[in-house]
């Protein structure tokens, strides 16, 4: 995925003399980047870490890229119509809304863009059946399984069994 | 994975503008009022009377946002610190549902550095016994700079060694060139590796002075511990001592094996 920077971000570091402070460039909004090697089509992150840190501003971009990576992480295949729908990959899918609610908790678990032919319906219905005790607190949820239905009908396979216990 | 150990000093001009002690544990319900005041009484007693509170909000970098329809308000997060800081300011304690963290801007040693952590590690663990720790961190940041050593034009590949210094080290991008100072508009580097006992994230920087007139180098380096970390770490001060004691032991290696014996002794060691 292309990613552009409008400007260098910077951050600021004091002097230990009294001769003023100091910018430097900062990690702080490149650690978001990934890119997808060619030869074998996966996708690797550019991993850039914080340190230990009091500041809020610091803990609040750690946690930006955090939640940057566990959103790509839950939607490896659910936004993959491709996608393999053997246990361990299905497995992945809902461990990964897991960790992402007991992170950054339901309500930024947002589904409202799921579009019915964007997504790999098994893989859709497992992370709906994983974060159904928050259905109330998750954003679109109730659109999602519509196009999970939807999907399933693409992918001519029936809605019912796919999303079996949720309608 | 090790640094190389050398003999620990202490310079007449200390390069270091901040170290940072943190100990990352599992969200705790902390911020209710009556705890908040109950830590301000506890944190003023200990030296850091004033209170500021930061809150800050937080949403997926654009780049992320793909979960987020068209017309959709982004979700957006937020992150709470209350900072107690020392009456001179050059001492911060900062508490969080998440962290407690000690920084100083004016670091003199460790033997005033570590009765610090300890005391604040224990308002704590007394507060909120239940916290488990997941991360310990000890960080340094260094900032060379070279005016008040009399080294202004001195080029930093003369001062820094050049594991540190990237494409500005000689011969990096062409035989017998060492790139000006002037040609390099910013450069970061940053390392996270594996020692011995501990994690080490590693970072440095050609830093610019905010009115742009001066360079500086700034080599950041913080040891951690993740995971495996005792229960009672908090409320165990031998533990939490020993612990620290392993971290604080690399960072004088690391920061000696990063420069050059020019600038060793420039800074002057005591």
């Amino acid at each position: 995925m292309p990613y552009a920077l409008a400007e260098t971000p910077t951050a600021e570091v004091r002097s230990p003399s009294v001769l003023g402070r100091y910018q430097s460039a900062d990690v702080r909004d490149a650690g978001m980047q990934w890119v997808r090697a060619r030869d074998t089509n996966a996708e690797y992150f550019l991993e850039f870490a914080r340190g230990s840190s009091g500041e809020a501003a610091e803990v609040a971009s750690m946690k930006s890229y955090r939640l940057a990576k566990a959103i790509k992480k839950w939607q490896k295949y659910v936004m993959n119509p491709d996608a393999a729908t053997d246990v361990d990959a299905l497995t992945e899918t809902v461990e990964a809304v897991l960790d992402f609610i007991s992170e950054f908790g339901p309500s930024a678990l947002s589904l409202h863009s799921v579009q019915a032919e964007a997504v790999q319906c098994e893989h859709l219905a497992a992370a709906l059946r994983a974060s159904s005790s928050w259905r109330g607190q998750i954003p679109g949820w109730d659109l999602a399984i519509k196009a999970t239905a939807d999907a399933a009908r693409s992918a001519h396979l029936d809605p019912e069994d796919v999303l079996y216990g949720m309608i | 994975m090790r640094i190389e150990t050398f003999d620990r000093v202490v310079y007449e001009h200390n390069p270091l503008a901040e170290v940072i002690c943190q100990v990352a544990f599992e969200p705790l319900e902390l911020f209710t009022d009556d705890n908040i005041a109950a830590f301000q009484m506890a944190f003023a007693e200990l030296g850091f009377p004033h209170a500021q509170r930061v809150t800050m909000s937080f949403g997926p970098p654009p780049s992320a946002q793909g979960a987020v329809a068209p017309g959709q308000p982004p979700v957006w997060q937020q992150v709470r610190v209350d900072h107690f800081v020392s009456a001179d300011g050059f001492w911060k304690v900062s508490l969080s549902a998440e962290f407690i963290a000690l920084t100083c801007l004016k670091y003199a040693g460790w033997t005033e550095f570590l009765p610090r952590v300890l005391a604040a590690a224990r308002a704590l663990a007394e507060r909120c016994p239940a916290a488990v720790p997941l991360r310990l961190g000890l960080r340094y940041k260094d900032v060379v700079e070279r005016e008040p050593l009399n080294l202004g034009d001195t080029p930093w590949h003369e001062l820094i060694q050049p594991f540190l210094l990237g494409p500005m080290a000689p011969n990096a991008l062409a035989h017998g060139q060492t790139a000006s100072e002037h040609e390099v508009e910013s450069f970061l580097s940053q390392s996270l590796l594996k020692l011995d006992n501990s994690m080490v994230l590693l970072q440095s920087s050609l830093l610019r002075s905010i009115d742009g007139a001066r360079r500086a180098f700034l080599i950041d380096a913080d040891f951690y511990n993740s995971g495996g970390l005792e229960s009672n770490l908090l409320g165990d001060a031998e533990l939490l001592r020993a612990r620290l004691h392993a971290l604080h032991e690399h960072a004088g290696a690391l920061f000696r094996r990063g420069i050059t014996e020019r600038l060793h002794n420039a800074l002057r060691p005591r």
